[in-house]
């Protein structure tokens, strides 16, 4: 603790001394950085013994970016410690050092980087990359990229290098190269005659390409793997379309089990907008789209692209418990937004008006076929499967329903409401076989008071109401600000299950069987304080077992006990 | 015009970055590697295959380990299937039987095998991680096929009803100069039980290769001597050992290798029936 507590003061004054120094003649450094570290202690109730902690008692995850601009050039170094990786963290991220280092020119024709990069054609979903702290997620891209503007409204991007993969350096044939291109066409400026015009359109296409070696002795692999996409953005007013057409050659690796089926996907998006009203409908389909730089990796590293998410990304803790998780094998996807804002002084708007969002998001399977008789769908070395482009499957991997509403009751009292109906696949999200599906209902209520200028306290209750996997949760939250400055939190999730502590679910062979869960109390206290562009959250008490997504990219989060400081500072 | 030839310029870097290898059936190899036999002594691969009896997955990687033997002949890739960890504890029947071994579960723990399937080939050590997951078996037991063989060992086993002896002679062919130990294994081929598959529970499964008992240990012992040359010889032997009362003989073989102390890599690894 005392360790913990120095470090912070240290970094704080770190972080004043630079800001003093960061600007001169000589050009401008400017920087951010993050550390998060938690002591775990034993909890006999979550299962948390001192084998298991085995000495590691104390955790660390930080990185620190420091970036030197001067005129058209600028460098930076991103350095990371996981010293070692906080619970849940991949354990490959053990070690510390400069993760990346970069350096760059750009003027307004060409901006080239070399070294570390993060770069996006299009949606992602042919390539993106990069960097999720949260997730503990970096594939941030090690060569040369051009960005070209040869003329008003053309941007021509090229890229080359190897991709992160934790801290091992890139050796020969140790993991894939990638190299790529994409030009972005602005139809409005590049023609005189839509200059003027209300209709935007831009025009894309990219193309990506994988080569690593086959050493694999069994199948006969393609040592070069390329993807493309085209697609279009076009808006008018407050409407607005995006769409975008991917397609890969056969690419048998890890994640699709050695098919040799070419993989392709379309992503749409469809929004307006006016005052007080918005709609977004968007719908994904992708067939076997995964793709990395590594062949036989799986999990969360080396992926060259990014299949954008159909799922509402929730920020209350008891709606975000079941997250959808991207399924690069197969998915099909809809989801539909609507924001309406019912004006002040109506009846029902009162006299601050009320905000109104309907979500909702469905996601299945794709339909797939047999290549003959003989041959399982998904059978290894082989075609894998036959599909219809935009089939759709009769397996529901997730849905949700949600209604929210905010509304300004009087100038003290604020409230935020939601309901959310969430259907989740464990067995396909988590992997989890025989595993029941996941029918919630999730209600929340936040209340805001503000009693003074700067002071506030929100309250929020919540619960989710499911028979299957740990049952019922209920969850309290009171929290004290005090702004720009502090704030006080104390929360509690409560694990009631149900009336037994029971859960029945089918298992493999059909048979009903019986589950005991533990009821138990998540108990958590927490204080924040900021100061400038510096911000320390201490929390002490039970963070519970879960799944954390971010944009569909999820990892495992273990339940834990014990004492995390996070500080965040920029300059 | 301008604006079609940056395009055209344009399109014509990106096709030329853009190499597709498009690959028709049959997809799988069908010839077998051929091992250079040049020198008598040539490398053998070790491949451990942490498996367990509810481990959905882990057929498939059996299946792996089959299709490596097939090109690359059983004499020279010797497979081990140690069960361990969660997935291998008996629980109800038909998944009753214990597979685990006491070598097969300290070698789990030191090798840090937290997730099944999972593999060691030779125990070499990429970048700090033993672990290889299965997909990287075929690449790397292929690489190690390229590598030059230190040593090589003979078994011969002497049976006599349900004891096991054997004298092992170790013929070195280069220099061998740090400590090193000798490993002695014995492991059963065809023992039908219960396995999990994503098909479902099969009661009869064929379980091949599995790992029955470390006879010198889990880390075996040390050799005589720390330092080797071409041409130096080494006889190591062991008597009357007890078979399990449930092994059956004509399916057990004696799995002997030789591993460098400090980094386990395996310099050389043999396998032989004990019954003719």
């Amino acid at each position: 603790m005392r360790i913990l507590a120095g470090l912070s003061i240290i970094l704080f004054l770190f972080s004043q001394t630079i800001q003093a120094q960061s600007q001169n003649k000589y050009g401008q450094v400017s920087g951010s950085f993050q550390l998060d570290a938690q002591m775990y202690q034993p909890d006999s109730n979550l299962g948390i013994t001192d084998s298991l902690i085995n000495g590691k008692t104390v955790r660390m995850n930080a990185f620190g970016n420091i970036i030197y601009r001067l005129g058209n050039f600028s460098a930076g170094v991103r350095y990371e410690a996981y010293l070692p990786p906080m619970a849940g963290f991949d354990s490959r991220l053990e070690g510390h050092g400069f993760a990346n280092r970069w350096a760059r020119y750009k003027t307004g024709i060409i901006d080239l980087t070399v070294g570390n990069f993060y770069e996006q054609f299009g949606t992602g979903m042919i390539f993106r990359a990069y960097e999720e702290w949260t997730l503990g997620y970096d594939n941030s891209v090690d060569g040369v990229r051009l960005i070209l503007n040869p003329m008003k409204g053309m941007t021509i991007k090229g890229i080359w290098g190897t991709q992160r993969y934790f801290w091992d350096t890139y050796e020969k044939d140790d993991r894939g190269i990638i190299r790529g291109g994409d030009i972005d066409l602005f139809l409005n400026d590049l023609f005189a005659s839509m200059n003027e015009s209300k209709t935007k359109i831009t025009l894309g296409a990219g193309l990506i390409s994988r080569y690593q070696a086959d050493l694999d002795p069994i199948y006969k692999l393609p040592e070069n793997v390329a993807s493309w996409s085209g697609r279009m953005n076009l808006s008018h007013g407050g409407f607005f379309w995006l769409t975008e057409y991917a397609h890969k050659i056969n690419d048998p690796n890890a994640i699709n089990n050695y098919i040799y089926k070419d993989g392709q996907g379309l992503f749409s998006s469809v929004s307006y907008s006016q005052k007080g009203f918005g709609l977004a409908l968007s719908a994904k389909w992708i067939d076997n789209m995964g793709f990395k730089s590594d062949r036989t990796v799986t999990g969360d590293a080396l992926f060259i692209n990014f299949l954008p998410p159909n799922a509402k990304t929730h920020s209350y803790s008891l709606s975000a418990m079941y997250p959808y998780a991207t399924q690069p094998n197969g998915e099909a996807a809809i989801q539909a937004t609507l924001n309406y804002r019912v004006p002040k002084k109506s009846k029902l708007g009162g006299k601050y008006g009320m905000g109104i969002e309907v979500n909702f998001s469905h996601i299945r399977s794709i339909e797939k076929t047999a290549i003959n008789d003989t041959t399982a769908i998904g059978e290894s070395g082989t075609l894998g499967y036959e599909s219809q482009f935009l089939s759709i499957g009769n397996e529901v991997y997730f849905q949700d329903l949600g209604f929210e509403i905010d509304k300004k009751i009087n100038k003290h009292f604020k409230l935020i409401a939601s309901a959310d109906w969430i259907k989740y696949n464990m067995n396909v999200i988590e992997g989890h076989v025989g595993e029941a599906d996941v029918d919630a209902f999730v209600w929340v209520t936040d209340l805001s008071y503000r009693f003074k200028r700067k002071h506030s306290i929100r309250w929020e209750l919540s619960q989710l109401l499911t028979k299957q996997d740990q049952g019922n949760w209920l969850s309290s939250t009171l929290e004290y600000n005090f702004a720009p400055t502090w704030f006080f939190a104390i929360m509690d999730q409560y694990n009631y299950v149900n009336k037994d502590g029971q859960i029945s679910f089918e298992s493999e062979n059909g048979e009903v069987q019986e589950r005991d869960i533990k009821k138990l109390h998540y108990p958590t206290i927490s204080a924040g304080y900021t100061k400038g562009t510096t911000r320390v959250l201490l929390s002490y008490g039970r963070q519970r077992e879960g799944i954390l997504c971010v944009g569909g990219v999820c990892r495992a989060v273990p339940s834990s006990n014990g004492f995390k400081i996070t500080i965040t500072s920029s300059f | 015009m301008k604006i079609l030839n940056i395009i055209i310029i344009a399109s014509i870097i990106s096709i030329s970055l853009l190499s597709c290898d498009k690959v028709d059936a049959p997809y799988k190899e069908e010839v077998e590697k051929p091992i250079d036999t040049t020198n008598k002594i040539h490398k053998k691969v070790l491949l451990e295959d942490f498996t367990g009896h509810k481990c959905i997955n882990c057929p498939a990687a059996h299946e792996i380990g089959h299709d490596l033997t097939n090109i690359y002949g059983e004499d020279n890739l010797i497979i081990a299937s140690i069960h361990a960890g969660f997935y291998a504890s008996p629980q109800n029947a038909p998944f009753d039987y214990d597979f685990r071994t006491v070598a097969g579960s300290d070698y789990a723990n030191f090798f840090g095998v937290q997730n099944y399937p999972m593999g060691l080939v030779d125990r070499i050590n990429d970048g700090g991680d033993y672990l290889l997951d299965v997909n990287k078996w075929g690449s790397t037991i292929a690489q190690q096929f390229n590598e030059t063989a230190n040593l090589g060992i003979t078994i011969n086993p002497n049976l006599q009803v349900d004891k096991l002896s054997a004298e092992i002679k170790l013929q070195f062919v280069s220099t061998v100069s740090k400590a090193a130990s000798i490993q002695i294994w014995i492991v059963e081929d065809s023992i039908i039980k219960a396995q999990t598959t994503p098909e479902g529970d099969v009661t009869d499964y064929v379980h091949n290769h599995v790992l029955r008992k470390a006879v010198n240990g889990t880390w075996g012992e040390n050799l005589p001597a720390t330092n080797y040359q071409n041409g130096d010889e080494e006889t190591i032997s062991f008597s009357d050992f007890q078979l399990g009362s449930d092994w059956v003989a004509e399916q057990l073989s004696l799995i002997v290798f030789v591993y460098d102390n400090e980094s386990k890599r395996v310099l050389q690894v043999e396998e032989k029936k004990i019954t003719n």
